[in-house]
């Protein structure tokens, strides 16, 4: 406890033949973190011995592969979409995810596999595609004239006739009601009146039009009406009046939905059929990636390949016999400590309850593989602090029963909504416990009950200052911890020094100031002078910030009163409004029932987000700045997690 | 109804922490919602840490609305009846009122905080959490200006009085 795993570092020599074998059965452990060789390999000493290990010539393949299956899963989501969950339903009432069964399949025959079954379904619905595609290319195509016709509906003429015969043309246009005169105008003068007009209403403020002239003359007519804000409007191949063209393009239109649907319902059925299959091997193959990737971090020399990576020191033995019995003794197995260049990855380790605040910790960042891992200490601390910000044992059960809903439902599949269920009802509890204390029922409305008044030690709006109090000796608490865990984490690792000259003094200090002010001054000026020394000898001429930094650390605290004061007024708040509105009759009433829940909805809402981050802020900006190390990296085993695939 | 000096001052007071605090978390909210909207026109899916991050700034607000409600059943105008408050006890509400109002301006730099860590979020989601705690550091002056005024209020007697 208090330090993450303890690691040991594994190299491995073996028969290159046997490198896929004991691949496989690091992956089936699951405990090695494999490192890279590479870095090591600059070094001119390594150099000689080892060569980088060739990336495998599987890893492009799997890759084209995963790309077929990912086109082809698209493929099927767009005609028959999955159904999902919503928001609320996956997170507080989720169905049991799918599981496929399936015996493991890797390796060579896992390529094989799936180069068979992408063929299989591509040929399934490569024509389906195809005609799917000419038939919405037509569809639009028909729409598009559909729109043009109806702009021109109102004209009755043979759209046969449109275009240039012998001597005449006989063009369509669209054009503003205004432009209509100077129109007649410019085509008067450019045709020397040998022309025909023809103009009907059609959508709002425009006018569509008939212009017969001279073949002669198109030429230079219609690229001058163009000036004048009129349209030419392109309807070749059309027969017949607009609204039997229309008609003969609707019959069309019905044809090809039919068409349409019929060819969907082939990939459809494909989808019915293929969906789990392609999912499943899209899961192998993530496996088998990892697995033939994890080669780019070995070494080689001739017939030998070079592994090394780190371990939890439990997991050492299995291993071991693991590697041995895979490669048949054919190879050399080292097991040792890590020394102080070795960036070592780190594994969080707590007990059972304190694991899902691991994800706090984790927000802000890994401790180092050697320094404290903070989650025990940052459990209680932020339980406390959240429920003195909240100070409402109603409040308090709102969060209790979200948490546990939260457990109950998506916590069952995943464990970060657990880890967030756990830790949002055990503030619950904690806040059902300070509220009471505290006197907070919603407010004082729970206060008419007399066994929940006689609960009731403490009157936040009452006993403010004692409240600042308390607020600020918690902190100081809170920051003495922090500093006694950076003293003597320092004393265990042999750090003398550094554990005395760091914030000792502030330990110091404190018994001193209490003895001077309660008379016995002789002590306080021992411990007060030790305390300067200290102070002096480790921050020279930094001291001053060290002592104003620990003072504006502890008045930092005073904002746990300020938000519970927060917390108390709002409520109050919420219940005065709702009382005056009591009083106004029937719909008054109604309408104060509608506050007093929504009032205090809301305040829950609002105030248990700032308790929870203002609760966060102290621990990383307060408590951990006293002794935490973060920058480790992740501990990140091969392994072989599979999702929805289970194995027979 | 005849009104004590005192009481106009303390009500005034109430006055401006509301106003002010409102002025200075619309600003925030409006900072931070503006650069939330970037965010989801790209990626609607973060719209919930956006969301988070763009309330943080809201919280001046309350504080202000709260340092109101306190000066207001101080001086009995929530509660019915108007108390005779003595001019200094309204001249130590509007102090009150102001410190809050003023203090809450914190909600613009929190705001701009907020928007630039919404803009971290959309690269890198796993910066979530310390996006918060960057935004958050704005608002302990917030926080000390809501203090202030509750111990004025406390001293003289506006609350528990």
């Amino acid at each position: 406890m208090l330090r993450p795993t303890r690691m040991k570092k594994l190299q491995i020599l073996a028969l290159e033949g046997y490198r896929d074998t004991i691949v496989k059965g690091l992956q089936g452990l699951g405990t090695v973190h494999l490192t890279d060789y590479s870095e090591k390999l600059s070094d001119p000493r390594w150099k000689e011995l080892l060569q980088p290990h060739p990336l495998s010539p599987h890893v492009r393949k799997i890759a084209t592969q995963n790309i077929a299956l990912n086109r082809l899963l698209d493929l099927f989501e767009r005609y028959d979409p999955e159904a999902r969950e919503g928001f609320f339903k996956a997170v507080f009432a989720p169905l049991p995810p799918k599981k496929l069964e399936s015996r493991g399949v890797f390796g060579a025959e896992l390529i094989e596999t799936v180069d068979g079954i992408v063929e299989k379904v591509e040929g399934e619905v490569e024509n389906p595609v195809k005609d799917l595609e000419k038939i919405e290319e037509e569809i639009a195509e028909l729409r598009r004239s559909r729109g043009l016709l109806e702009l021109v509906l109102s004209l009755e003429i043979d759209l046969r006739d449109v275009g240039e015969s012998d001597y005449l043309s006989v063009s369509i246009g669209i054009a503003p009601k205004e432009a209509l005169e100077s129109i007649r105008e410019r085509i008067e003068d450019l045709t020397d009146n040998t022309y025909y007009l023809g103009a009907r209403e059609t959508t709002e403020n425009k006018l569509v039009t008939v212009i017969i002239c001279l073949k002669e003359h198109a030429s230079t007519v219609l690229p001058n009406l163009r000036r004048l804000n009129w349209e030419r409007i392109e309807l070749e191949g059309q027969e017949g009046k607009p609204q039997e063209a229309i008609d003969s393009i609707d019959t069309r239109l019905m044809e090809l939905g039919q068409d349409k649907t019929e060819k969907e319902q082939i990939i459809v059925d494909a989808a019915r059929r293929w969906r789990d299959e392609l999912k499943k091997y899209q899961e192998f193959l993530m496996i088998e990636r990892q697995r033939q990737e994890s080669q780019t971090k070995f070494a080689r020399m001739e017939h030998i390949v070079a592994l090394e990576g780190w371990i939890p020191q439990h997991s050492v033995t299995r291993a071991v016999e693991e590697i041995q019995g895979v490669s048949n003794g054919a190879c050399v197995v080292d097991v040792s400590d890590p020394d102080d260049k070795d960036d070592v990855p780190v594994q969080l380790k707590n007990p059972k309850f304190f694991k899902s605040f691991e994800l706090l910790t984790r927000l802000y960042g890994l401790p180092s593989y050697n320094g404290v891992d903070p989650t025990l200490f940052l459990a209680p601390g932020f339980l406390l602090f959240f429920a003195i910000m909240l100070t409402d044992a109603l409040y308090g059960v709102i969060a209790l029963v979200l948490g546990m809903s939260l457990i109950r439902g998506g916590g069952r599949y995943n464990e970060a909504i657990k880890d967030g269920g756990i830790i949002l009802s055990s503030a619950g509890v904690a806040t059902i416990i300070i509220g009471a204390l505290s006197g907070g029922w919603f407010g004082g409305f729970g206060l008419r009950v007399p066994v929940l008044a006689a609960l009731q030690v403490f009157d936040p709006m009452v006993q403010v200052i004692a409240f600042l109090l308390i607020a600020l000796i918690i902190g100081l608490t809170h920051v003495n911890i922090g500093v006694v865990i950076n003293v003597v984490d320092r004393l265990k690792t042999g750090q003398v020094w550094k554990a005395m000259s760091g914030n000792l003094w502030f330990l110091f200090i404190q018994p001193g100031l209490f003895f001077f002010l309660t008379g016995h001054k002789s002590l306080g000026y021992i411990f007060i002078v030790i305390s300067l020394m200290l102070l002096f000898a480790g921050h020279k001429a930094m001291s001053m910030f060290q002592v104003t930094g620990f003072m504006g650390d502890i008045l930092s605290y005073a904002r746990l009163m300020a938000l519970g004061l927060c917390t108390t007024g709002i409520a109050m708040t919420v219940n005065v409004l709702a009382g005056m509105l009591s009083v106004v009759g029937a719909i008054g009433t109604i309408f104060a029932v509608i506050i007093f829940l929504f009032g205090h909805l809301f305040n829950f809402l609002i105030n248990a987000m700032g308790a929870f981050v203002h609760g966060l802020r102290l621990h990383y900006v307060e408590f951990f700045t006293k002794f935490y190390q973060s920058g480790g990296t992740e501990f990140k085993p091969l392994e072989m997690r599979f999702d929805i695939v289970e194995i027979k | 109804m005849e009104l004590s000096s005192g009481a106009i001052l303390a009500i005034i007071g109430a006055a401006i922490s509301m106003g002010l605090a409102a002025i200075a978390s619309g600003i925030g909210v409006g900072l931070a919602g503006v650069a939330g909207a970037g965010v989801i026109s790209e990626d609607p899916k973060k719209f919930g840490p956006v969301l988070v991050l763009q309330a943080l700034p809201q919280t001046q607000g309350i504080y202000g609305f709260l340092g109101a409600v306190l000066i207001l059943i101080g001086v009995g105008v929530l509660g019915g009846v108007v108390k005779e408050i003595p001019i200094g006890m309204g001249y130590a509400a509007l102090g009150g009122g102001i410190v809050i109002g003023l203090s809450s301006f914190t909600a613009v730099a929190q705001g701009a905080i907020a928007a630039s860590g919404m803009g971290a979020v959309a690269k890198r989601p796993e910066t979530f959490g310390q996006a918060v705690v960057l935004a958050v550091m704005a608002e302990t002056f917030a926080i000390f200006g809501l203090l202030i005024a509750i111990l004025i209020f406390v001293g003289t007697k506006i609350m528990g009085g």
